[in-house]
């Protein structure tokens, strides 16, 4: 049971950055959960489909909180940074000229007004429209509203600070 | 700039950003993908999700389970709609599930579940402890992969191992105490999905002295 149910969410996040480990992590919470509760005298026919998702949700949000708690006590070594900024390979030069374009364009990002920002991010991130608007709880029409305006709003920025085709050509 | 161009270069933003100070708390993200509270208060949930490489992926945890919660076909649904969308198949099966798992197969018998379930071949019902302990199962076409879980009478996982081939020895199993276990492999196809065995009695006997 858990493992089709497990199945479904993978299937579901398979489309995105869904992390199989922190997956498998959570099924095992479930199946470990709903054994106890059966040791513990629960009816066989209590155990539903709305069970098993509660006994996930419940599972991954503890997932989260406990490993929110270990972060406190890491901490990100300067080399892991710099390791991080270094990874593409484009030499050095090209790598600043890109890295400082992408850091642009983020603070562009920034700019944007907050009811069109999220759904620009989505967006960039690769999520379809239909995503974003599902998420959100609105229409086709004002998604495709709110995120051509926002990416108006963020080109429009660019070109104010001479960021326009013929920068990114030389960069990408 | 067209949109692949400010796709890429987003992309390599949010990868090389320095993780947030504050991330949102867990009960912000599931309020987000539950679509509850305001509608500013979930924008800006968002706004910080989608720029945070640590929450992003804990944001598609919690998404992914609300969908698959959602309706098989994965299409966003609303929360609270879910207990009424809840497919019947798959209470079927949880319910199927567990009257397999408490039902212990007689000796000898080859576990079955769904037609394009995986069949174990070995061990037999019954070893003796302390010798190697090989788990072998019928290869499944298109397979990609496969998972064996031996379970502790109290449901926790006390050896496993993924391989892709169709036997494995894991050392664990060799140290496992004499005891009843249920042991069951995952078989992952191609394009995520996956089929499993049955559940397969295992009692472990001491070895005589």
């Amino acid at each position: 049971m858990v493992a089709r149910f497990g199945a479904m969410v993978r299937q579901v996040g398979l489309r995105h950055r869904l992390a199989e480990s922190d997956l498998d992590e959570v099924m095992q919470d479930v199946r470990i959960r709903l054994w106890r509760s059966q040791r513990e005298g629960e009816q066989v026919r209590q155990v539903s489909a709305s069970y098993v998702y509660r006994t996930a949700m419940s599972a991954a949000v503890d997932l989260l909180r406990r490993r929110r708690a270990r972060r406190s006590d890491v901490t990100v070594s300067i080399d892991e940074h710099v390791e991080r900024l270094t990874v593409h390979g484009r030499g050095p030069e090209l790598d600043l000229a890109h890295a400082e374009l992408a850091g642009r364009v983020a603070q562009a990002i920034e700019t944007i007004a907050p009811s069109r920002r999220p759904v620009v991010r989505m967006y960039l991130a690769g999520y379809p429209r239909e995503e974003i608007a599902g998420l959100l709880g609105w229409s086709e029409a004002k998604t495709r509203n709110l995120l051509y305006r926002g990416l108006d709003d963020l080109r429009s920025r660019l070109l104010e600070q001479g960021i326009g085709p013929e920068r990114t050509e030389g960069a990408a | 700039m067209n949109d692949e161009q400010l796709k890429a270069l987003y992309g390599d933003a949010v990868r090389e950003a320095a993780p947030a100070s504050a991330c949102v708390p867990p009960e912000q993200l599931l309020a987000l993908v539950r679509k509850e509270g305001t509608e500013e208060s979930r924008l800006a949930t968002l706004d910080h999700v989608m720029a945070c490489p640590r929450c992003l992926p804990e944001f598609e945890l919690l998404r992914s389970i609300e969908q698959a919660g959602g309706g098989a076909d994965g299409r966003a649904k609303s929360g609270r709609n879910w207990h009424w969308y809840a497919p019947v198949a798959l209470a079927a099966s949880i319910l199927l599930a567990v009257a397999v798992v408490r039902r212990t197969p007689p000796p000898g018998d080859v576990a079955r579940g769904d037609a394009d379930s995986v069949v174990l071949h070995a061990p037999g019902v019954s070893v003796t402890s302390g010798q190697p302990l090989s788990f072998a199962w019928r290869p499944v076409p298109g397979a990609t992969g496969y998972r064996m879980e031996v379970l502790a009478s109290d449901g926790s996982v006390v050896a496993s191992a993924e391989t892709t081939d169709t036997m494995v020895t894991p050392d664990a199993a060799r140290q496992l105490p004499a005891g009843t276990y249920n042991w069951w492999v995952r078989a992952s196809l191609s394009g995520g999905a996956s089929v499993r065995s049955s559940v397969r009695l295992l009692e472990i006997r001491a070895r005589s002295q």
